[in-house]
């Protein structure tokens, strides 16, 4: 039987019909099935190991880098991004690399310098005091700040409790920064001791924070009653971060002390030492350097006078009894 | 015959399996990047996270060189998430400061941390040379800062693979479940659809092949179905259904037809014969009567005068005319009966009228009927079959004169008139007869021709006078037709062509 035509030119235009979705589905699956891998391929031989060294220090024995130890002012995160800037100035100026060494607490600075394991230190005044009269190390480099080498302890309570003053404090919860630090430690110690409160039952628990932003942040969200911190960090505290200040009060200002100072073990070759503080205290003379002073919110740096440390020595001694 | 190539159910199975086939191939690559795409975004995050998280974590350590706070970072990593695999904590010196290795970091992982800034992480995907090696996301991930150290980590990528071809495994397995199912489903959809085709098909070869004479056909059976299907299909019937009824009347309508046709057809067998027979009566009756009526007469005046030779001898000779003529008729009437063919001559109207006239004449006279004739000057004679055409025309004649004699039985100081018109139309002849009897309805006057249509009394007329009439003229190559008012006229005309197409029959 003779099929009749139109049915080949229709079985014809079907297939038309049947291979553009087709030819479409395949062009759309193999964009689909390439997949796309973000991340590059590396082989790996767990096997090879211990031919890879530690990068060689390009100044070897000739130029040991210089170190530079930082007392935990602040967080030592906070404390390295804060003075990273700083040391790398000094590193470039010296053409020496640097080494920033930090450590929990202030003892553990202090062994480092007493043992010469560092160049540079930036010391707590107390810190200072103590270990110039051990002969340990000269002074280095004071920074001026806000117009003056003097900053203060401020004794802080949270806004919440019924402290007012010194004496309210009794019975509370209270953060010290380190045993080491003077406007952390030393003054409220002395201003017990000059109040007659002294005693170990005063407080109800003592806690050591190592940083005194730390503590700020403890007494702002309630944990412990109160605290007492250096004055600049507080003041530089509540005009960055109001909202970290807002739950605190400060019950007391102490006077002003001796700010912490940069030092040098005093066997440092007195050259390094001519040197580091020339560096130091010519850094606001040039944009770069005082754009990292302004920065530290320091005007600049100077020699410094021991004599401005004699009531820090002085309440050194009181504490100490 | 097999006349299907491809048969229904292969054309669905294949698109059934074109289709399936088609949107299982869509939905596993597009399910299985997509999925890929997460579990790999997911795994992504995670490293990031737990990079980060560890980086943060090992902030103060490195810071305060607290190598055992370091080694205690990795340590945890690899016992609280069994996705890492190694984990290691490297200075910017190079100097590596925590490890999870168990001999050492390898030279390669060391050499290729790159990273693409200072803060932005780094994340590659490591593959391990050795044979069983699986592959491993390493990130790194900078501690404070790139000049201080790198955490780096790696997490096993396995996870994504796994996931996925599990996926993978589930997907075809619900592809292949739906391609069976699909399959049994365009072979119930092509039984359902195929089967009333081949009932369908099968009975109409049965009718085709079905040979004259036979005229019950099958029918198509609906009931091949299963039953639920038939109640189905009885509640809400498909095209199938509907075809199938209307087949099954149509085939029922051909059986009835061809029935009725047959009885037809024998019917008209019989009234052919029967209008024979009546011809033949009728020509008896009407040519016998006359002769035999003038017969009579003589006789009659030859038994009142028998003294009178010379008249009677004049009666007798008209005596043996008239029995001669009879003898006449019945010889031809003899001849008729037994073969029916037209004997053609010339025929002249004028006479062909004045012979059945006189057949009817006493008729004529006893019912007071006025005969006109017109017949035009100088019209040739045409061929024809005499006898036959004599026949039409005392038909006719008997016709008008019943019409008028009914008419007149109802009506008083009615006068009967019969007018013949004979005249040329172009080849033809055409003789019409007009009388002024009852008429024919209007609705009978289509039946007229009709074999035993008659409204005549039982006995009188049979309805077979137009039929036969009909029939004649036709053979003749001519028309015949009929026009008429009830109550006042009936005109009957009828056409010869002066010479017949095919002459001699
Ligand atoms: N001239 C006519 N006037 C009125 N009716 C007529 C005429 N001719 C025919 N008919 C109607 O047509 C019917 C059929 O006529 P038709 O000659 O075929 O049969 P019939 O005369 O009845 O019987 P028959 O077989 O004896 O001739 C008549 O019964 C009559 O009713
Ligand atoms: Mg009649």
């Amino acid at each position: 039987m003779k099929r009749p035509e139109y049915q080949y030119a229709s079985s014809r235009a079907h297939h038309r019909y049947v291979i553009t979705p087709v030819a479409l589905l395949l062009c759309f699956l193999a964009a689909c099935g390439e997949r796309v891998d973000k991340q590059p391929t590396v082989i790996v031989d767990f096997e090879q190991v211990g031919s890879v060294h530690e990068l060689p220090s390009d100044s070897s024995s000739a130029h040991p880098p210089l170190r530079v130890a930082l007392s935990a002012m602040l967080s030592p995160e906070e404390t390295f991004s804060h003075y990273l800037d700083l040391v790398t100035y000094i590193s470039g100026r010296m053409g020496r690399k640097v080494e920033i060494k930090q450590r929990r607490s202030y003892r553990e600075t202090n062994i480092l310098l007493e043992r010469e394991e560092v160049d540079v230190a930036f010391v707590c005044s107390i810190v200072y005091a103590d270990l110039s009269d051990r002969g340990v190390v000269d002074l280095l480099a004071v920074p001026v700040s806000q117009g003056r080498v003097h900053y203060r302890a401020f004794i802080l309570a949270n806004r919440s409790q019924d402290i007012h003053t010194v004496a309210d404090l009794k019975g509370r919860t209270f953060a010290y920064t380190d045993p080491l630090s003077f406007s952390g430690y030393a003054y409220m110690q002395y201003r017990l001791h000059t109040l007659s409160l002294a005693g170990d039952n005063f407080f109800s628990d003592v806690f050591f924070s190592h940083a005194h932003d730390h503590s700020i942040r403890l007494v702002n969200k309630g944990i412990v009653d109160a605290a007492t911190v250096h004055s600049l960090i507080y003041d530089s505290f509540s005009a960055y971060y109001p909202e970290a200040v807002k739950n605190i009060r400060v019950i007391e200002r102490s006077g002003y002390y001796g700010i912490p100072p940069f030092v040098t073990p005093v066997g440092t070759p007195d050259s390094t030492k001519a040197l580091l503080r020339e560096i130091f205290c010519s850094m606001h003379e040039n944009t770069r350097g005082q754009a990292i002073l302004s920065a530290l919110g320091i005007d600049r740096f100077i020699p410094g006078n021991d004599a401005e440390y004699d009531t820090v020595r002085e309440i050194n001694r009181t504490v100490r009894r | 015959m097999k006349r299907v190539a491809a048969p229904l159910f292969m054309k669905v199975l294949l698109a059934v399996t074109v289709v399936v086939l088609t949107f299982g191939a869509i939905n596993i690559t597009v399910i299985l990047s997509h999925i890929r795409g997460s579990i790999q975004a997911e795994l992504d995050q995670h490293a990031l996270f737990v990079a980060r998280s560890s980086a943060k974590a090992a902030e103060h350590p490195l810071l305060y060189d607290d190598f055992v706070g370091l080694q205690r970072i990795v340590d945890d990593l690899l016992e609280l998430d069994s996705l890492v695999v190694y984990a290691f904590i490297e200075a910017a010196t190079g100097k590596i400061l925590a490890h999870s290795f168990e001999r050492g970091v390898p030279d390669d992982l060391r050499s290729t941390a790159e990273f693409i800034s200072d803060t932005t992480l780094q994340m590659r995907r490591i593959i391990p040379a050795m044979a069983s090696g699986r592959s491993i996301l390493d990130v790194a991930v900078p501690i404070i800062d790139r000049s201080v150290g790198v955490m780096r980590i790696g997490l096993h990528e396995d996870s994504v693979n796994a996931s996925a071809s599990i996926l993978l495994r589930w997907l075809i397995i619900m592809i292949s479940l739906f391609l069976l199912l699909g399959i049994t489903g365009a072979f119930a959809f092509a039984h359902i659809i195929t089967r009333p085709g081949k009932a369908i098909s099968s009975v109409a070869t049965e009718i085709a092949r079905t040979q004259s004479g036979r005229y019950t056909f099958p029918r198509i059976a609906v009931n091949s179905r299963p039953l639920f299907l038939q109640r189905m299909h009885a509640r809400w019937p498909d095209e199938m259904d509907v075809l199938i009824e209307d087949l099954n009347a149509m085939i029922e309508r051909l059986e009835t037809t061809l029935a009725q046709l047959q009885k037809t057809q024998a019917s008209l067998l019989q009234s052919e014969k029967l209008a024979s027979i009546g011809t033949l009566a009728a020509g008896i009756a009407h040519e016998i009567n006359n002769p035999l009526a003038g017969l009579q007469n003589c006789v009659r005046r030859v038994q009142r005068f028998p003294a009178q030779s010379k008249k009677n001898e004049q009666y007798i000779s008209l005596i043996a005319g008239a029995a001669t003529q009879i003898e006449h008729v019945v010889q031809g009437l003899l001849s008729f009966t037994r073969k029916q063919h037209f004997e053609l001559s010339e025929i002249n109207v004028h006479s062909l009228l004045d012979n059945v006239i006189q057949f009817v004449s006493y008729r004529l006279r006893s019912l007071n009927i006025d005969v006109h004739l017109e017949v035009e000057d100088g019209l040739p004679a045409f061929r024809g079959s005499r006898n036959h055409l004599q026949q039409v025309v005392l038909n006719l004649m008997v016709n008008g004169i019943d019409a008028i004699q009914t008419r007149a039985a109802s009506e008083e100081n009615f006068h009967g008139e019969l007018l013949f018109k004979a005249c040329r139309s172009g080849e033809q002849v055409q003789i019409s007869m007009r009388d002024n009897g009852v008429g024919i309805p209007q609705h009978c006057i289509d039946q007229v021709f009709d074999p035993f249509f008659t409204t005549k009394e039982v006995g009188k007329g049979t309805g077979l006078g137009l039929a036969v009439s009909y029939n004649i003229i036709k053979e003749h190559g001519g028309e015949l037709w009929v026009e008429s008012e009830e109550g006042r006229f009936t005109v009957f005309t009828l056409t010869i062509p002066f010479s017949m197409p095919g002459e001699t029959k």
